[in-house]
Formats: C-alpha cells, structure tokens, sequence
C-alpha cells in the first residue's frame, strides 16, 4: 500500500469525511509532507471505491456545491489494520536493529 | 453566481471524460473553490489527471484490456497509413497521362501512345511507368534536347555497345545500343532505358522504359511515425470511453479484430516506408536489409499475442486477488 493510500485510509478511519476534509486531515497527519491534490485524490478514491475499500456516506449539496462524504467499508478498515500491523512490524525491527548498532543513541 | 475562479475550473475540468464530470464534476469543483479559499491553486495538475482518466480501463473487466489492447494495435496500423497518404499530398504531383505520352514520343521518336502504368511505389507514393516499343533510330542528342526542352535537367546519362542474339532460333547475334539516363524537375525524379538494334535484320528495333516519381516529401517519415502514434493512443481512447458499456466493447473488440488483416497490411507498409532507403532512388522496391518483413510480422505477431495473453493473465490475478 502506498503512502497516499495509507493517509488516505487513515484520513476516512474516525469519520466519514469530504474530499478537502481528507486532503486537510492528510497535510496535517503527515505534517505538510504529504499534500494532496484534487486529481490524485479522486483517483484514489475511484480506486478505493472499485476495490470496496471506500463507500459514500452522505452528500451534501449547497448553492450548487455538492460535498460527498465517504467512510471505509469493512474490508477497508482490515486493509487498514493489516497495514498498521505491518509498519509497525518493521518500524519495531528497524529500531531494534539500530539500537543494536548504535547502542540507542539513534532513537 | 459564478465567479471567475469557477469558470475557470469547470474549464480545467474539462480534460476530464464527459461520463466522469457527469458523475464527480460538481464534487471536484467544490473541493477546488474550498482549496481556492485556503490560497491553493490546482492548474496543470488537474489537467493531467483529467487526461489520466480518459486513459483509465474499469477494473475487473479483462475483455477491455483485451479490446484497448487489440484497438490501440489496430488503429495504429491505420494511423501509420493516414499519416503516409497526408505525407504525399505534399509531393509533387505527377504528370498527367497526356504529358507522359508527349515526353515519350518526344523522346523515343516513337509516335502513337504507348502503354502506361500507374503503380504505387513501395513508399505508397505515386509512380506513372511507360514502356514503348517500335521503330526508331538511336539519337543520344533527341533525348537530351527532349529531356531539356520540357524541363527536366539530367543527372545521368550512359550510353553503350553490344552484341545479343534476339531470338532463339538464330545463330547470329545483332549489334545493339543500350541507354540509361535519369532526370529530375520541379520534386520529380525521372528514369529511363533503351535498347535500340543498330544493326541488321532489326535496325532500329526499340523498346524505351520511362518512369517518373515524385521525391520523397520530407514529412513522409515523420507523419507515419505520427500516425501511429495518434491511431495507437486514439484505439485506446476508444475503447476506454466505450469501456463500462459491455456490449459497445464486444462490438468494439469484434470489429477490430476484423480490422487486424488490413492493419496487418498497413504495419508492413509503415515498415517499407521508414525502412527505405533515403534519397528517392528508385519508386518500385522495398529495402529488405533491415531483417525483413517477414521476420518482423512474426514478431509483431507473437508481441501482440504475448500482450494480449498477459492482459488477460494479469486481470485474471487481478480479480483472484480482490476475491480474497
């Protein structure tokens, strides 16, 4: 799973959100790393959608504005949890491995 | 109202296939003009991902990969002949059948019309051939001053002697005179040959072949590379509007894969015309040093059947792994 993926999922976990509510929430998770923008998000989300990762929730539309909320499905939030398990599976190795090396110091 | 700033980006959305801003247009708009109140500014961007999607193949559906693959194939072999033939409307055009009749009585002596041909060259351009024979004598001096006097300024011109039996029942062999020459006038180049008996019992006995061609127009190559390109992106596009709508896509699929015999024609006259060699130097033969056609058919042969296969592979996978 990629990074932008990986936020974007993030992003939808606590509560179904819009499309600029996951591009903010992403900015901020990620602080400002990771922006993304209008094009790669709707693509993603095309793709989340397809896979059954990703479902609308509500829609909202105003003054000819129309704000679609989208939440994880199931199988979205165990795609979720297997890829949190995974990091930090290897965020867990890579500190042991450099606190062998460096005796802690790294960390 | 609308603003200036949403004109602007209804504008961007528009790289967008028509069917997707049906479906996401108002919804991408919205998160714009609130990315817009922050001071973020999407341009280009926007732009290429519209472009993107025009390119995207629903998921789960290994016969449009199939039918993107097998258009994209077969509409570049159309593209290529499209950019060939736009390529030779900028050539010079050929005489007209009564001025090639007029050069070749004026240059053989021979008077009456001869037999002409109107072939296509291996670069698919145009060529007009005369063959004359009759009773002429032999003037080097009639086909300069002819060649000349209609405007054609000679680049070669060889004379020679010899000696041929015409004829299997005779034992003696007649003196002949053998003359090649080329010319070129105004993006025409221009063959010809004779052979003229000087001697007894068929003096001036003569048979004169005359060819002419236009030079090779200098966007030939490049407009047939062009083509390709534009029917291999065009097949694709094709198939990716018509994608979600199954029965379009089989009609689709169906009908290009008739279209796969012509397109074979025309990939393997794309092929002689970027094989041949540069400078125009003769209108009738393909350059067969590159590996040949044959060899290069099979390859575009087994190439497609292999995409075509992993395609199908690869969406089989695609669909397994999603069944998990």
């Amino acid at each position: 799973m990629q990074e932008p993926t990986f936020l974007i999922l993030t992003a939808l976990a606590a509560e179904p959100t819009h499309g600029y509510g996951v591009i903010r929430a992403v900015e901020q998770m990620s602080q400002g790393e990771v922006v993304l923008r209008p094009g790669t998000l709707y693509g993603a989300l095309d793709r989340l959608t397809e896979q059954g990762l990703v479902e609308i929730d509500h829609e909202e539309a105003v003054d000819g504005r129309l704000r679609r909320y989208y939440r994880l499905t199931e199988s979205g939030a165990a795609a979720l949890a297997g890829q949190v398990q995974r990091l930090r599976r290897n965020a867990d190795a890579a500190a042991v491995r450099l606190r062998l090396a460096f005796g802690g110091a790294a960390l | 109202m609308t603003t200036r700033i949403e004109r602007r980006y209804r504008r961007l959305l528009w790289a967008y296939p028509r069917s997707y801003r049906d479906h996401r247009g108002t919804e991408i708009l919205t998160t714009l003009l609130e990315m817009a109140e922050d001071g973020h500014r999407p341009g280009l961007h926007l732009v290429l991902a519209g472009v993107r999607q025009r390119f995207r193949l629903p998921a789960r559906r290994p016969l449009a990969w199939v039918a993107a693959l097998l258009a994209a194939a077969v509409l570049a072999g159309f593209g290529a002949a499209a950019g060939t033939w736009i390529a030779w409307r900028t050539a010079a055009a050929i005489p007209s059948d009564q001025q090639v009749q007029v050069l070749n009585a004026t240059l053989t002596g021979i008077p009456g019309d001869a037999r002409l041909y109107h072939e296509t060259s291996a670069q698919q351009g145009p060529s007009v051939a005369i063959q004359a024979d009759g009773t002429a004598g032999w003037s080097a001096s009639r086909i300069r001053d002819g060649l000349t006097g209609a405007g054609w300024r000679i680049t070669s011109f060889r004379e020679s002697d010899g000696r041929i039996i015409p004829r299997e029942d005779m034992t003696v062999s007649v003196p002949i005179k053998y003359g090649i020459w080329t010319a070129t006038s105004g993006g025409l180049k221009l063959y010809g040959n004779a052979q003229v008996f000087t001697g007894s019992p068929f003096t001036d006995a003569a048979s004169y072949n005359i060819r002419v061609w236009p030079v090779e127009p200098a966007v030939l190559r490049s407009l047939t590379v062009v083509g390709t390109i534009a029917g291999l992106l065009a097949g694709w596009l094709l198939v990716a509007a018509l994608a979600r709508r199954r029965l379009a896509t089989v009609l689709v699929a169906a009908g290009l894969a008739a279209a796969t015999l012509p397109a074979y024609r025309f990939y393997r006259e794309a092929y002689a015309v970027l094989a041949y060699p540069h400078g125009s130097p003769d209108p009738r033969t393909a350059d067969g040093s590159h590996g040949g056609i044959g060899t290069l058919a099979l390859i575009w042969a087994v190439a497609g059947l292999l995409a075509i296969v992993t395609a199908a592979i690869v969406a089989r996978r695609r669909l397994a792994v999603r069944a998990r």
